[in-house]
């Protein structure tokens, strides 16, 4: 009698929340047209025919966010001489899919076609780590793992709860807070992970070669050049100009169409 | 003559050295310029690196002025690595006879039909000087160090009786600058030299100028360049020199402060301090006439080559090319050199190796900048020219210098990935080379859109949620419980109405089969286990008096018909008439309504 009303709550919810989870966190989209489908498998027709221009045409009609569609674009920019557009187009695969081989690989041999050679910096070890951690999974991958956390704490609350023994629940006690650790450190990650994705603004330089400039003029005196395919971080734009950050720190005025953001 | 002989056959032993005419030098020179009357003057010949030439007596027999009152002869040998050299010394004790300016004629020797001459020597006789008082204030007892200078009184005093001034030609330091106008970042020598013509003790302190707005080298100088004798206005000196090449950074009249020399002469506790003066230098910006685009403020005089290590390569072997810049200057400042533009290679940033020699007249030496490039293509490659600019100083213009270009022929590599790596490099160049990238992602059934992400799906939120919320309401349910379990009074009272109610149904169904003694038997009991329940008294103990009590205290109004209908049942159970229905009805209605009544509280 009186564990009745518990027993029917726990009936009833804990499939609920299965159903629940398993639906929103493995489904990727929302079913749309077949169109867009059909224009990625020409493109990819196109493509193995040599025909990259027709290619690039179809692959653009597609108005989806998806790492094969991005990768598979980026190779046809390349063939057609564009190293920036390529790039750019990696670097979104790359975000969608940061453990694919063939993305990477790709999007290291675009780099090695730039003029200008990257200037490895000493990184601490601290910062390597938190780097491979970051571009180990993607954002989306992170809010899984987030939310998969956030409800085995839940659970270890609720098993800590309703079980009777103390020794049980002692264990429930520790169980949940390690994984609220686990918790807290991934939620850091995320948030990082989260600030570069939404707030920072990576950009590839498009054109064959760029001149950064003191001030957001023409006229104004050139600070240094550079080349078709450098990985820049966009930050300030005013209408015609932006103000970008290169890997080595150094900053100038570039005009906003000389690149294209990720 | 005996001791002029006996040299003789010493110089026969010493044919085993090496002879240098060419090095044979004759010096002479005096202990001091300006010698008291009742001093004496110590007059010396030196006469060096001989070798096997007979030396001959310099026979000195008169100077004006003074008389010879001794001589003597000494041989210094001095180690040069890796040569001994030997020289002579004549001494003479000259008396002054009377008070004037003396020239001490020059000396001509002839060595090995060559004629050698030494400079005249200027000096001055002056006032005979008093002897100071002895310095002990008894005077009969002679210390032992007077004693001692009785002893040493032919030879010079060891300990002299009257404190030497020290004079300015004793002891003298001097800095110099080579130039005195120089460009930003154009080498200047520095020279400080310290003079010595009296003995020191221990080593004095050297404190170097500390000119700010230059970057310094110091020069270690060794052997004869860092010790040498000299002689300076007929005295002998004994020279150190302390060299450092600097660089000016920026435009300006620079001063050069003062270098400090603390020496302590014989055994006086207090240190003599000599400075030198400051050197202004006028460092003037580099001419804007005539820079070369490509110039990055390197100054003095280089030289550049370029070498490749092999001239013939496959499409997937590295070449490793070296452009060494070599010159004087300020070699660690050499930028890199322009690179061309080698587009048919891929190349990286150069392994960067310096090699600095410090000499007595500046810094030069080389830098080496190794270039590994990479063939994209088959065919014969040209490497085009590097080029450096710099401001050569002496020149007073800008020079532009290139490397001649190389032409490499590169031949079909292997197929396929190959892990390629740089043999020269300290670095990991390994890298896996292929000709194309990788083919595209293959045909798909459906294109996912993996764009939305998670937060802007409403579920993700509500996932959020749901879970808190149901926590809040476990908490609350399982506290209830808890209490229920725990807490009798609580748990009776959430309970008393429900039973009332269930047993009230009970009587209900009594009522109807007219069975009056059992009805009222219930009332009773559900009247009385309610008021017990509620009030969690336990039932037994709970009077009439305790319920018109209670009841009184929660409802005034009620207790008198509730404590009527509690004795008319008290009655009615062990009453032996029947009562109707209608008035089983009313005790029943009245009880129910007491206990609705009662439960709003």
């Amino acid at each position: 009698m009186r564990y009745s009303s518990k027993h029917r709550w726990r009936l009833v919810i804990r499939p609920l929340w299965i159903v629940l989870v398993c639906l929103f966190l493995f489904s990727d989209s929302s079913f749309g047209s077949d169109r867009a489908t059909a224009f990625y498998n020409q493109g990819n027709e196109k493509y193995g025919m040599g025909k990259f221009k027709e290619a690039l045409d179809l692959y653009k009609q597609v108005d989806r966010s998806n790492a094969y569609l991005f990768f598979n674009t980026g190779n046809t920019y390349l063939k057609l001489g564009q190293l920036g557009y390529a790039i750019v187009y990696y670097l979104r695969a790359e975000r969608l899919r940061p453990r694919d081989h063939e993305i990477t690989s790709n999007l290291e041999f675009a780099r090695l076609l730039k003029v200008d050679k990257e200037i490895k910096n000493a990184v601490s070890m601290l910062n390597q780590i938190l780097d491979s951690t970051f571009r180990f999974f993607s954002l989306r991958e992170l809010f899984q793992i987030g939310i998969i956390l956030y409800l085995m704490v839940f659970g270890c609350a609720f098993w800590f709860l309703l079980d009777t023994s103390t020794k049980r629940k002692s264990t429930a006690a520790l169980v949940g807070a390690f994984i609220l650790f686990i918790f807290i450190c991934h939620g850091t990650v995320t948030g990082f992970k989260m600030h570069d994705d939404l707030f920072i603004h990576h950009a590839v330089i498009n054109t064959t070669e760029v001149n950064a400039m003191a001030a957001p003029d023409r006229t104004a005196e050139i600070l240094f050049s550079f080349h078709e395919g450098t990985e820049v971080v966009v930050t300030r734009s005013e209408k015609d100009w932006s103000l970008v950050k290169l890997a080595t720190g150094w900053t100038g005025w570039v005009p906003t169409d000389s690149f294209e953001t990720v | 003559m005996k001791k002029v002989s006996s040299l003789f056959f010493g110089f026969f032993f010493l044919i085993l050295f090496l002879p240098k005419a060419e090095g044979i030098t004759v010096k002479t020179y005096v202990d001091k310029k300006k010698v008291p009357l009742n001093d004496k003057l110590l007059y010396k010949v030196e006469i060096s690196d001989t070798g096997v030439y007979k030396v001959p007596d310099p026979e000195i027999q008169a100077i004006p002025g003074f008389t010879i009152a001794g001589r003597s002869t000494s041989s210094n040998y001095y180690f040069m690595n890796p040569e001994v050299s030997i020289s002579n010394v004549y001494s003479y004790t000259l008396l002054p006879q009377q008070k004037g300016k003396f020239t001490i004629p020059t000396v001509s020797l002839v060595i090995d039909n060559k004629t050698y001459s030494s400079q005249p020597i200027q000096v001055e006789v002056t006032d005979p000087v008093q002897a100071s008082p002895p310095q002990s204030p008894t005077p009969r007892r002679r210390s032992l160090f007077n004693q001692l200078d009785d002893l040493f009184k032919d030879r010079g005093s060891l300990f002299p009786r009257e404190k030497r001034k020290i004079g300015k030609d004793d002891l003298f330091v001097r800095m110099e600058v080579d130039k005195n106008q120089v460009v930003v970042n154009e080498q200047v020598l520095l020279t400080f030299s310290f003079y010595r013509a009296i003995p020191i003790w221990g080593n004095p302190t050297f404190l170097p100028p500390t000119p700010t707005g230059f970057w310094t080298e110091n020069i270690p100088l060794s052997g004869s360049q860092k010790d040498f004798v000299q002689v300076l206005n007929g005295r002998r000196y004994n020279v150190s020199v302390i060299k450092s090449a600097i660089f000016p950074v920026s435009a300006g009249s620079i001063l050069i402060n003062s270098a400090q020399l603390q020496v302590q002469i014989d055994l006086f506790p207090d240190s003599l301090e000599l400075t030198t003066k400051p050197i202004l230098l006028e460092v003037m910006e580099l001419p804007v006439r005539g820079k070369p685009s490509g110039f990055n403020g390197l100054v003095g005089r280089y030289s550049m080559n370029l070498e490749v290590d092999k001239n013939e390569t496959t499409s997937d072997q590295p070449i490793t090319t070296t452009v060494t810049v070599s010159g004087e200057g300020n070699i660690k400042a050499i930028p890199n050199p322009v690179k061309p533009k080698l587009t048919p290679f891929d190349s990286f940033e150069p392994e960067i190796s310096e090699t600095i020699e410090k000499t007595p007249n500046g810094l030069k030496g080389f830098k080496k900048f190794k270039y590994v490039l990479i063939p994209r293509k088959e065919g014969k490659l040209e490497i085009p020219p590097f080029q450096l600019s710099f401001f050569d100083p002496d020149k007073g213009r800008y020079e532009t210098i290139q490397t001649k270009p190389v032409s490499v022929e590169v031949a079909k590599g292997e197929e396929g990935d190959q892990a390629i790596s740089s043999s020269s490099s300290k670095r990991n160049f390994i890298q896996r080379l292929r000709s194309d990238i990788l083919f595209i992602k293959p045909n798909q059934e459906f294109l996912t859109d993996q764009g939305r992400q998670i937060y802007q799906n409403p579920i993700f939120y509500l996932l959020l949620v749901v879970p808190v919320i149901l926590l809040l309401v476990a908490i609350f349910i399982l506290r209830q419980q808890h209490r229920l379990s725990t807490d009798i009074g609580y748990a009776r009272g959430q309970r008393a109405a429900r039973l009332a109610k269930q047993r009230l149904a009970e009587a209900k169904e009594i009522l109807k089969e007219g069975q009056s003694t059992d009805f009222y038997a219930l009332l009773d009991i559900v009247l009385r286990e309610y008021f017990a329940d509620k009030w969690n008294i336990p039932a037994p103990s709970l009077t009439n008096e305790i319920i018109e009590l209670k009841l009184i205290e929660t409802n005034g109004t009620m207790s008198e018909d509730l404590i009527g209908l509690l004795e008319n049942c008290a009655y009615a159970r062990f009453a032996l008439s029947g009562h109707t229905e209608t008035e089983m009805l009313e005790s029943f209605k009245k009880a129910a309504d007491a206990i609705v009544q009662l439960d709003k509280k």
